[in-house]
Order: structure tokens, then sequence, then C-alpha cells
């Protein structure tokens, strides 16, 4: 019989940002403790919260495996490494001060808004051993803003969202990020519906298509992918992984649940354009015999799963300037886009900035963007960059072709 | 009873959580999972600013409390605070499923329901099945430093049926699922299963692009429920308001906003996925109606918004856990119903669409729809199934557009979905309407 053992520590300093200033603040430290224990085919896990008895623990899963829940016993061996990213961030004794200054800083900058929603700080400490001769440590930690942004008088629940994840504070660049998402919220330009160069968040784009992207569905032949794994999909400058590096994925693991570690911390799905892998786990991996790239999530007390958890597009280091010769729509906020099964995904835009030379020209009214998913991340694909508007943390934004509609 | 600080408001809330998932996939049993948890979620409030922690501790809760207070700053007027002023004190025992609660339900028992119901998907054009049962039980126990004294529960469960169609090129991802608050409620739905099924399998089959532009649409009642609760309902939570003065004065009761046939109330006590008898600072829920024939009536509130608008609590002060502080949140969201059938609202259609179920939603000041199944309604009857991306529409143009409603308005339940704001997903609601008549949407 193996056995698995897993340890996590999360402690989080919450502050709650209403009308630009702390309302509230909220400490939680999540404690849980993992036993998975594997015989004949078949998984036994038990978990519990807090401080804990691993015997105890050890004792329920093996009990557990009376559920005969089958589950691959491939555990990850002789693997011993620790790792410690943690960076002196921010003062948590003094943490509402500090952000009460920060966001009096931040809010002076745009004084027509008002800003609300959550700043983040979080230390996580994970443990990963087996009977196989694993044990991983590690700790890491991170700061998180994620402001709403409402224009005084708007009808929405908020107009602009400026978010960032960072393992350091520059309240001088934060200033300036504000100060270009908001300064021209006022000045209205108009286009006429064609087709535009099109700077969107990544994940608006891809969307609900990463569900194709999952074996059960790919292997039941009903994902928009079907029949293309193993053959060029996309553009060759187009790539998705799972991105576990220290320097990128902060307060992430380097190992997932399962305790596996990616060659260079990076699990290719598509890879320059090909399909090469699924998103699974070891069980779905073993039913269908097809290819996945490793990526496992695991409640405290529950069976591994596939996580989405590090999903990256592969980057290219360029400004938002180099990107925007000609006139570009920046979309700001797209929400409840959808693609059929034929590939054509569409979203109302509910916030667009023109942009060229990356200045902002002004905004623009209600606009519906539309393409198919097989072009716009194929031929029509420029780059995706990661430093497109925030200039303090990393912010995912895809260029390409779109049509546009009003 | 808690050691409270006299110079502060306090509360303590106290959940015993109980939750069960069973998953199959392609007749296996791949997840056997029961959590039991008891959490803590103590709020602090010195006048100006709250202090919260969250812990499984629960016998040092005194001892957390203590904590809190040396955060704050003492205030020996805070009884007098239009916050506090505002909290209800109830005293009360409302546990109403104890009974009959899921965890006295076998493990067996659960999994034979869930096995009966799946026989109906034994077809040779589905590709993949998978099939669960969840429950979720909840028993809440609530303090504050104002005397209040709440026992009252919560209780969801359910089975859902997620499988692949596939024909040729094409294929269909169909669903069916049933949520209920009681154990034996959840029987054997083979009409309803047939029904839906058989509809998948013709959409999977013979669905065809639809015409892109502007044209009238029918929304099911669960695609009309949807609607309310992501076009106006996240608008009706009052904490987007502060602050805000032009937004007050934009926003003031007794403003026009939808057509004069369009209702709509948020209301705990309905039964079902959205029930929340009393919410988590301690306030019993009320039927609001936040539009009452087109006029806007009321708003949702807890009690930092409803001091700050100076209007009364509604019961709307909900977290999706006992790890989070609550913030203003719908319960159970419902259009009223209206005088027509369904044949009536689709009778004088020549060119339009009927939207069946849908996929996802989101709402900003434009909204969007996602169906999953929708058809084509040519000259007053429904015609071919349609492949629609999004529908979508200003939320006040569309609110004026409504022009027809059926008599009965469905409420639907949801025991995996649920309603997002921010860090807070899942949370446990509902919503419904009859079937809503729109004069023209944006169909893409």
């Amino acid at each position: 019989m193996q056995k698995e053992y897993l340890t996590s520590t999360v402690v989080k300093y919450t502050i709650n940002v209403v009308k630009n200033k702390p309302e509230s603040l909220r400490k939680t430290i999540e404690k849980t403790n993992t036993v998975r224990v594997y015989d004949n085919g078949f998984i036994g896990v038990a978990g519990s919260i807090g401080e804990s008895n691993f015997d105890e623990l050890e004792k329920q899963a093996v009990e557990n495996l009376g559920l005969k829940l089958p589950y691959p016993c491939k555990l990850p061996e002789n693997v011993v490494k620790k790792m410690d990213t943690t960076k002196k961030v921010i003062d948590t004794d003094n943490y509402m001060l500090s952000v009460g200054k920060m966001m009096d800083k931040i809010s002076a900058a745009a004084p027509n808004f008002i800003f609300g929603n959550k700043v983040t700080y979080v230390e996580v400490e994970a443990k990963y051993r087996n009977t196989k001769g694993c044990d991983l440590e590690y700790k890491g930690n991170t700061f998180s803003l994620g402001l709403s942004i409402k224009s005084y008088g708007s009808a929405n629940l908020f107009d602009l969202f400026y978010a960032f994840n960072e393992v350091s504070i520059d309240e001088k660049e934060m200033v300036n990020d504000v100060k270009l998402i908001t300064e021209h919220y006022g000045d209205v330009v108009d286009i006429e519906p064609g087709k535009y160069p099109v700077l969107m968040d990544t994940s608006d784009m891809f969307g609900k298509s990463l569900y194709d992207l999952m074996i059960d569905q790919y292997a039941s032949n009903a994902s928009i992918f079907k029949g293309k794994l193993g053959q060029k999909m996309f553009s060759d400058k187009f790539s998705i992984y799972f991105d576990r590096r220290p320097e990128m994925a902060h307060a992430t693991p380097f190992f997932d649940d399962e305790g596996e570690i990616a060659p260079d911390y990076e699990r290719f799905i598509i890879k320059n354009g090909e399909f090469v892998a699924l998103i699974g786990n070891k069980r779905q991996q073993e039913v269908y015999n097809l290819p996945i790239a490793q990526n496992s999530g695991a409640p405290y007390d529950g069976l591994p799963s596939a996580s989405f958890a590090g999903l990256m597009v592969k980057t290219e280091n360029k400004t938002l300037a180099e990107i925007t010769k000609e006139k570009t729509i920046f979309v700001i906020m797209a929400s409840g886009g959808d693609t059929t099964t034929d590939g054509d995904f569409a979203t109302p835009v509910q916030f667009a900035y023109l942009i060229q030379d990356g200045k902002v020209l002004g905004k623009l009214p209600d606009i519906q963007i539309y393409g198919n998913i097989f072009e716009f991340f194929g031929k029509d694909y420029v780059t995706t960059v990661s430093k497109a508007l925030t200039q303090v943390g990393e912010s995912y934004f895809t260029l390409t072709k779109l049509n546009v509609q009003k | 009873m808690f050691n409270f600080n006299p110079n502060f408001y306090s509360d303590v809330r106290i959940v015993d959580s109980f939750s069960t998932k069973i998953i199959f996939k392609k007749g296996v049993m791949e997840n056997y999972n029961v959590q039991k948890e008891l959490r803590a979620f103590i709020r602090v409030f010195d006048g100006k600013l709250w202090y919260y922690t969250s812990t499984s501790d629960v016998k040092n809760i005194d001892k957390e409390l203590q904590n809190l207070y040396k955060q704050g700053t003492p205030n020996p007027d805070i009884a007098n605070d239009p916050i506090v002023k505002r909290f209800e004190t109830h005293i009360c025992n409302k546990m109403i499923f104890d009974k009959n609660s899921v965890r006295n339900i076998s493990k067996e028992q659960k999994i034979e329901i869930l096995k009966k119901n799946a026989e109906i998907y034994k077809n040779d054009l589905i590709s993949y099945l998978e099939y669960y049962y969840l429950d979720k039980s909840d028993n809440y126990h609530f303090y504050s430093s104002k005397g209040a004294d709440i026992q009252h529960d919560y209780q969801h469960c359910g089975i859902g049926y997620n499988y692949f169609i596939t024909s040729g090129k094409d294929h269909f991802k169909g669903r069916f699922q049933v949520g209920k608050n009681y154990f034996d409620e959840i029987v054997y739905f083979e009409n309803e299963q047939k029904d839906e099924l058989e509809k998948g399998i013709d959409y999977a089959l013979h669905a065809e692009p639809c015409d892109k532009g502007y044209f009238p649409v029918v929304l099911s009642p669960v695609v009309a429920g949807v609607f309310a609760h992501e076009s106006f309902g996240h608008k009706s939570e009052s904490d987007f308001m502060i602050g805000d003065e032009t937004m007050r004065k934009e926003w003031a009761l007794g403003k026009k906003v939808g057509s004069d046939i369009l209702s709509i109330y948020d209301y705990g006590a309905n039964s079902g996925t959205g029930y929340c008898l009393f919410d988590d600072e301690g306030t019993m829920t009320q039927k609001t109606y936040l539009i009452r024939n087109g006029v806007l009536t009321g708003r949702l509130h807890m009690g930092t918004t409803a001091a700050d608008l100076d209007e009364d609590l509604t019961g709307n002060a909900r977290a999706m856990n006992c790890k989070f502080e609550p913030v203003v949140r719908m319960t159970s969201t419902v259009i009223d119903g209206g005088d027509k059938t369904f044949e009536e609202l689709i009778a004088d259609i020549k060119d339009g669409y009927y939207i069946h179920n849908y996929a996802h939603g989101s709402g900003m000041t434009q909204f969007t729809i996602a169906p999953e199944m929708a058809f084509k309604i040519k000259d007053g009857k429904i015609g071919k199934p349609v492949k629609i991306s999004v529908i979508t529409g200003n939320v006040f143009e569309t609110l004026g557009l409504i022009d027809g409603l059926s008599k009965d308005a469905k409420v639907c339940n949801s025991i995996t979905g649920g309603c997002g704001k921010m860090e807070q997903f899942p949370l446990h609601v509902s919503f419904g309407g009859p079937y809503v008549r729109i004069s023209k949407m944006n169909i893409q």
C-alpha cells in the first residue's frame, strides 16, 4: 500500500475597500491535512482542518478504500526539494494603515471615480511527501489588488477594474496605471463596423472553449477540437500551458497536488499552435489512454482532479506602443461571451478604448465583437503580451483581428 | 453566551456544515465525498471599521473576540451608531429541516436514486454520461452583542445528468438537474428527462446557425429568471450606490424603469435554493419588490448600505460560507406572472426566437445570456432548433421592451451553480418567472 501526506497552510489578510477607504480587515488562517492511500487500483482519502493526528487520518483513509473508488497509483518517486520564494512585501502589523495610504494616493489620481473591492496579502506553505521517497516543501507569498472603479453617476456596478498579483509594491506605478485607464474615460470616439485589431484579456477570448480541451469531452467526440490532437491548430506563435515557474507563479507551489513537478515547471496543452495534450487527471489518462498536461488540484478531503491553476498563454515582451501601430480596440471589460460548436465566438464589450501607438484616443460606444476561434488564434493572431496596461504586475492581453458590430 | 465588550458591536455566526458529493462517470463511481465542518465567523465593529476572523476552533471564540477588540477603538456610544441601531434582535429557533435532514439519508439511498434516474440515458447517440448527487445542510447559530440568539437552517439536495450527444460533425452538451429542499422530493423524473433528452437529440441533429440581428424573443421561466437576476437583481444590490450621490438621484424610488406589466421581487422565504429565512446579520427576510408595475420600488440591503442610504434592512446580508463576511446578495428573485399563455405569447411573432435554457449569463449595463438550447419562432409557431452564441441587450431598454408574460411564475433552483459576486462564488440562490416576451433583442 502506497501513501501520500499533504499539509497546506494559507494565511490571508484581506481588506475591503469602500468609497476609496479601508472598511474592514479579515484575517484567516487555514490549515488543512490530507492522507491518501492506494491499494489494488483504488484510492482512499481522509482530510482534516487545523492541527491533526496523521495516524488517525491514515486509519480513516484506509477505511475509505472500502468505497472502491478507482484511481491509479502512479506516485512521483525519490524527489526531495524545498523552495522558499517569500519576499518582504508589506508590514502585516500595520496592514490597514499601509493600504489606507496606498488608497489615498490611488484615489487622488482619479478623483472622478469611486474605488472598491479587495486588497489581499497571502502567505502559503505547502508540504507533500509519499512512501516512494518524495519530500517537497514550498513557501511563498503574494500581494494582490483587485479594485473595482466606478465613475460617479454611472449606472454600472463598476466601469473599470484594476488588478494585479505581485511580490512587490510600487505605488508610483500603480498611480500611473490608474491614470492611464481613467483619464480618457470621458473622451468619446467612434468607429465604423468592420474587422479591427482587438487587444483583450486572453481568458475572455478562450472562455468556455477551455472545456473543449478537457479529456472527457475530447474523448467523447464532444469537443470543438475533436480529431485535432497532435495536429497544428493555431498560429505558430500561440501556446497554452500550465506555468508553475517560481518567478512567475506567486504563492503557487512548484509541485501540483499529487507532488508532480513539470520539466522547467511548464506543461503545454498547445505548443506553437500544435494541440499536444489534454486537461485531465491520472484516472482519466488511464481510462482514455490519451496524453494529459498533468496539473492536479485536490480538496483537502477529496480526490485529485485536473486544475486550471497556472494556466497561461505564452507572451512576448513587447510594449503597448510597439503592438498598436495602427488603430486598435483595447477591450477593458467584456463579459458574457460564448462560442458555438462551430467555434464561432461572440461577446458584448462593456468597455473599450481606441488606442494607437500606445496612446488612448478615447472611449468607444457599446460594441459587439465576433470571430471564429480557429481564425483569431490562427491566421489573424498577432501576439500576447503580459504587461499591456498595468506596469506593476502581470496582466495577459492577446492581440488579434475580430469583427466589430455596433 | 460570549463575553461581548460593550464598547463594540460584535456578532458570531457558527455554522455546522454537512455536504455530500457523489459522481459517476460512464457508470463507475469516481467520487464519494462527505464533508463535515464546524466553523465560526466573528465580526467586531467600532463605529468606523469592521474586524473579522474565521476560525474552526469554535471552543475559543471568546479568545478570538478579545483579539479583534484589541485592533479596534473602543466606542462607548456604539449602540447609537446608525448601522448598529438597525440590527434586529430576534431570539428564536427556526430549524425546519432537522427532522428530515439529508444527514440521515444513507449512502445507499443516495446512490440508488441517482442510478435509477440514469436509466433514461441509455441511447446510442450519447457518447458520454456523467451524473452526480449533491446535498448541503447548514445549521446556523447567530449571536450578537445586541442580544440576538437565532437558530435556523438551510438544506438542499439534488441530482444532475450531463451528457454529450455526438452525431457526425456536430455535438451537443446536454444537462438535466433537479434541486429540492428535501430528499423525498427527488423522485423519478422520467417524463421531464425524456422530453429534455429528445429536445437535446433533435438539437444535436438539426440545429442550424441563427440569423444575427434584432428579433422578438420569448424567454422560458428559467431564462427569464436569469435575466431578472443578472440584468436587474445585481443592480438592486445597494452596495454599488455607496458614496455616489448622482446614483442615488438617478435610482430614486418611484422612477419608471420598465414596462407596466413588469414586477420583480426578492424573497428569502420562498422554498428552494434561495431559501434564507435569516441573513448573516440576523435580519429576517422580507418580500422586497424591486420593480412593481414598471416602477422602481425597492432595493436590497445589509446594515452598512441601509444606514448609508437611510433605508430599512431587507435581510440580504449573505456570506457564501463561514470563511467570509456577509455582503449584499439576492435570495430568490422572481418576475411576477402575467395574463397570457405560452401559445398566446408566440402567436403573433412572425420571425423570432424562443430561448429554452441557458449555459451562463452575466449582467452589466449590457447583459448577456448564452443559450444552451434555442428555437426559431416562425409565423407564431416553434420551429427548428438554432445555434445562438449569445443574446444581448441594454438592461434599461430591454426592461421597457417586455410586452408579454405568461400566467404562472416558476421558481428554478440550482445545486451546482449559484450566484457569484467578486470573491464569493457560488452562493445558493434561486430565480424564476413566467414565459417572458421581449419585442426586440440582439441575437448573435
